[in-house]
C-alpha cells in the first residue's frame, strides 16, 4: 500500500519518528476469520399480550402471543422462548431491562397490548425490539373485531417473520382440507370440505356429504375452490364461491372428471378427463368451458399442476411403466409439447406441484416402500426427502414458498403437517382435528 | 585633450576668457594703482603777484593816499615782508614741494622701477603660469591618458572577470544541482533506511506481540463464533465481513457490515454474534489492545 508520497517526506519522517510506536491503522486493521457458528432456529421473546383494560370475553379465548410462538415455531425458522423462559413481561412502552434479556437465548423481543375500544372491537399493538441494539424493528396496530383477533396474530407473526426473514410471511393464508368422519353405529361416513388458518384453526366448513370429496384447488385469488365431489354417484368438478356458498359444475363428462388445478392467472383450469378412453390431462377455459387436449397416451395421465408462468404443466404418468412425473409445454393457442420426464430416482413418484418460484417441485416418492413429501430442484434434478413419514400425500407449497403442507398417517388416521422445505425442521403437526385429515391445499396469499 | 577641449568648448572658452579678463585686470589695476600728482609751476604764482601790484596803483583818494600810502607803504612793507616771509614760506614751501617732488618723483621713479619690476615679476609668473598650466595640462593629459588606458584596462579586466565569474556562477551551478540530487537520493537512500529499520522494528514488534496476538485473535474468534447462531435457511457458502470497534475493555462500540453476504438475515445474524459476544476477550497491554481496536471480521458458515 503506497501511503506516503515522496513529497510529504518530511512530514512522513516526522511522523515516523514522532509516532514510532504507532503504525498506521489502515493497512493495520486485524482481520478475524469466524467460521462456523451454529445453525439453528432464531430465539425470539414473545411476551404475553397484555389486555389494557378489565375482563372480556375474548381475553380468555384468544392468546395472541400464543399464536405467534406457535406460527413462529411451525415454521422451523424460529425456536420461540417459552414462558418460563421469560426473565421479565414489560408492557408496551413500559421500561424494558435489556441486561436480563440479554442473559436468555433470545436475540428479538415482541411485547404488544390488547385494548377494546368499542362494541366488539379491539385495538392490537405490538413491537419487536431487537436485544443486543436494542432498536425498535417493527410496530404495528390494528383495529379489529374479536372473531379477527386471530387473524391479527397471523399477521403479527408475518411481521415478524418478514422482518427477520426477508421473505414474506404465510400465516396469515388458509388451508382447504378434506375431513373423513366415522359417525355413529354403522360405517357411515360423512366427508367434510373446509378452510382453516393456516394453523388449522378457524374451520369453517364449505362442504358436507356422504360421498367422498376430493382435490380441493385454490383459484389464484384465494376466493374460490375447484373440487371433485362424488355426491352425485360419480365425479363432477364443482367451483364454489367461499364468500357465497355459491358454486356451478365444470366438468361432468362421462367418466372420470378430477385433479382440477388452476392456471396462475385463473383463466384456466388443468384437469383429468377419461371421456376419452382412459384418463388424459386436458386444459379447460373456465369462462367458455373449452376443453385442450394436452396428453394422448395409453396409460394414466393424472395430477396436473401449473407452473408459476402458466408455460407447463407437471403432471404424473406410469406410461413408463411406475408412477413418475413428467413435464409439458402448453400455450394459450391450444398446442402441447411432448412430455419431458423430470423423476427418475425411485419407482414411485406422484403428486407433483411447483414451488411458487417455479425452481423446484414437491411431490410425493416411495423410500423402501413409504410414501414421503420431497422436493426435486429442477435445474439439476436432485431430490432431497423432507419427511420420515409412512404414508404421506397431497403435498403443497406455502405461498411463499418456505414451508409444505402435506396430510400423513398417524394410528391409522390422516393429519396435517408443514415441513420446512430447506429440511431445517421437523415437520410441524397442525392443530389435530377429530377426524381423518386428506387432500390438504395452501392457499394464495390473502389480500391485506 | 583636444577632444576634450571639443567637447567641453563653451567651458573652455568661459576659461580662456576668464583667462585673458584676468589678465587684462591685472594690467589695468597697474594703471590704476598709479599715484595722481599734480604739478605746479612756478610761472603762475609769479603772474598772481603781478595781478595784485596793478590794483594797487589805481586812482584812490589823497588824504588817504598818505595814509593809505603810509598804510600802504606799511602794507607794503608788511606786505613785502608777508610777501617775503611768504615768498621765503613760498620758497620753502616750493623747495620743500620741489624736495617732496624730488623725493616724490624718486617714490615714483622706485615705483616705476618696482612696478616694472613687479611686472616683470608678473609677466615672469604669467610665464610661469602659463608653463606652469601647460605643463599642467600636459600632466592632465598624461594623466588622462593614464587614466583611460587604466580604464581601458579596468574594463578588460572586469569583462574578464566578469566572463571567469559567470563560468564560475555556472560550475557552481551545475555543481549545486549535482549536490542537490546526490542530497536527494540520499534523503532517499536514506528514507528507504529508515523504512526498513521501520519495518525491522516493526516486525520484531509483531515477533514479540504476535504471540499474544494470536491469542486474543483465537479468543476473539472463538467467543463470537459460540454466538453466533445462523439463521437455518441460509445457504453455507455466504460470507461476510463486518468492521468493528472496540474500547479498551472489549466492548463492541459499534459493529457495521463491511461487506454484505447478500442475505439480509445472515448480515443480521454476524452483527448480532458480535453483539451478543461482547465484551470480547481483548488484550490488556494498551500497545497490544491497539491493534484489537478497529478490526475486520470474516465470518463464513464453513464446511461441514
Amino acid at each position: 500500500m503506497k501511503l506516503y508520497s515522496i513529497k510529504h517526506l518530511n512530514t512522513l519522517i516526522l511522523i515516523l519518528t514522532g509516532l514510532i510506536i504507532l503504525s498506521s491503522p489502515a493497512h493495520a486493521v486485524l482481520e478475524v476469520e469466524i467460521k462456523g457458528g451454529f445453525q439453528s432456529a432464531n430465539p425470539i421473546a414473545i411476551v404475553p399480550f397484555s389486555w389494557s383494560q378489565g375482563s372480556s370475553s375474548a381475553k380468555s379465548s384468544i392468546d395472541i402471543a400464543r399464536i405467534i410462538r406457535s406460527d413462529l415455531a411451525r415454521s422451523g425458522l424460529f425456536s420461540p422462548l417459552k414462558l418460563n423462559q421469560l426473565p421479565e413481561r414489560p408492557a408496551l412502552g413500559g421500561n424494558i431491562n435489556f441486561e436480563r434479556w440479554k442473559n436468555t437465548d433470545a436475540e428479538q423481543l415482541v411485547i404488544g397490548n390488547i385494548t377494546p375500544v368499542g362494541q366488539n372491537l379491539y385495538e392490537v399493538k405490538f413491537q419487536m425490539l431487537d436485544i443486543f441494539s436494542r432498536k425498535e424493528m417493527a410496530a404495528y396496530r390494528y383495529t379489529v373485531k374479536q372473531q379477527q383477533l386471530r387473524r391479527v396474530a397471523h399477521q403479527i407473526s408475518d411481521k415478524i417473520y418478514e422482518k427477520l426473514t426477508h421473505t414474506h410471511g404465510a400465516f396469515d393464508t388458509l388451508i382447504a382440507y378434506v375431513v373423513v368422519n366415522n359417525s355413529g353405529s354403522g360405517k357411515k361416513r360423512t366427508y367434510t370440505l373446509a378452510v382453516a388458518d393456516s394453523d388449522g384453526f378457524d374451520e369453517q366448513v364449505i362442504l358436507k356429504s356422504q360421498q367422498p370429496i376430493m382435490s380441493p384447488s385454490w383459484s389464484p385469488n384465494g376466493k374460490r375452490l375447484a373440487y371433485v365431489s362424488f355426491e352425485k354417484g360419480r365425479s363432477i368438478i364443482y367451483l364454489q364461491e367461499l364468500k357465497t356458498g355459491q358454486r356451478k359444475v365444470l366438468a361432468e363428462f362421462k367418466g372420470l372428471n378430477s385433479a382440477p388445478a388452476f392456471s396462475p392467472d385463473g383463466k384456466r383450469l388443468a384437469l383429468t378427463l377419461s371421456k376419452d378412453g382412459n384418463s388424459e390431462i386436458y386444459i379447460m377455459y373456465i369462462a367458455s368451458g373449452v376443453l385442450q387436449r394436452i396428453t394422448r397416451h395409453y396409460s394414466i395421465d393424472t395430477e396436473p399442476s401449473w407452473s408459476p408462468d402458466g408455460r407447463n404443466l407437471i403432471f404424473t404418468s406410469d406410461r413408463a411403466g411406475k408412477p413418475q412425473i413428467y413435464q409439458i409445454a402448453v400455450n394459450q393457442q391450444g398446442k402441447a409439447g411432448n412430455p419431458r420426464r423430470l423423476t427418475f430416482e425411485g419407482n414411485y413418484n406422484s403428486n407433483a406441484s411447483y414451488s411458487p418460484d417455479g425452481k423446484f417441485i414437491t411431490l410425493i416418492t416411495r423410500v423402501q416402500g413409504r410414501y414421503r413429501v420431497a422436493i426435486i430442484e429442477l435445474a439439476n434434478g436432485y431430490l432431497q426427502v423432507l419427511t420420515q413419514s409412512r404414508l404421506d400425500e397431497s403435498p403443497s407449497y406455502a405461498p411463499n414458498g418456505k414451508m409444505i403442507l402435506y396430510a400423513t398417517e398417524l394410528r391409522g388416521r390422516g393429519i396435517l403437517e408443514a415441513v420446512a422445505v430447506d429440511g431445517s425442521n421437523s415437520p410441524q403437526r397442525l392443530r389435530v382435528l377429530s377426524g381423518d385429515v386428506r387432500e390438504p391445499a395452501w392457499s394464495p396469499f390473502r389480500s391485506r | 585633450m583636444f577632444e576634450w577641449i571639443k567637447e567641453n568648448s563653451i567651458a573652455f572658452s568661459i576659461a580662456v576668457i576668464l583667462h585673458l579678463l584676468f589678465i587684462g585686470a591685472l594690467l589695468f589695476n597697474w594703471e590704476f594703482d598709479k599715484p595722481r600728482q599734480i604739478v605746479l609751476k612756478q610761472g603762475d604764482i609769479i603772474q598772481t603777484t603781478a595781478v595784485d601790484a596793478n590794483s594797487f596803483n589805481s586812482k584812490i583818494a589823497e588824504i588817504e593816499q598818505q595814509k593809505k600810502a603810509q598804510q600802504q607803504r606799511k602794507a607794503t612793507a608788511e606786505r613785502k615782508a608777508r610777501e617775503a616771509k611768504e615768498k621765503k614760506r613760498q620758497e620753502e614751501k616750493r623747495k620743500k614741494a620741489a624736495k617732496k617732488q624730488a623725493a616724490q618723483k624718486r617714490k615714483e621713479q622706485a615705483a616705476r622701477k618696482k612696478e616694472l619690476q613687479r611686472k616683470a615679476a608678473q609677466l615672469e609668473e604669467k610665464k610661469k603660469q602659463e608653463k606652469k598650466r601647460k605643463e599642467q595640462k600636459l600632466k592632465e593629459e598624461q594623466r588622462k591618458q593614464a587614466e583611460k588606458k587604466a580604464a581601458e584596462q579596468k574594463r578588460i579586466k572586469e569583462a574578464r572577470q566578469k566572463a571567469e565569474q559567470e563560468k564560475r556562477q555556472a560550475e557552481e551551478k551545475k555543481r549545486r544541482i549535482a549536490e542537490q540530487k546526490r542530497q536527494a537520493e540520499a534523503d532517499k537512500k536514506r528514507q528507504a533506511e529508515l523504512k526498513r529499520q521501520q519495518q525491522r522494528e516493526q516486525a520484531e514488534r509483531e515477533r514479540r506481540s504476535k504471540g499474544i496476538v494470536n491469542k486474543y485473535v483465537g479468543l476473539i474468534a472463538q467467543k463470537i463464533e459460540r454466538n453466533w447462531r445462523r439463521p437455518p435457511d441460509t445457504a453455507h457458502n455466504l460470507q461476510c465481513k463486518i468492521d468493528i470497534v472496540l474500547r479498551s475493555n472489549g466492548q463492541v462500540i459499534s459493529a457495521k457490515i463491511a461487506e454484505s453476504s447478500g442475505n439480509a438475515s445472515f448480515d443480521h445474524s454476524v452483527e448480532t454474534a458480535v453483539l451478543r459476544a461482547s465484551p470480547l476477550p481483548v488484550p490488556a497491554d494498551s500497545v497490544i489492545f491497539k491493534q484489537f481496536k478497529e478490526m475486520r471480521l470474516r465470518f463464513e458458515p464453513g464446511s461441514y
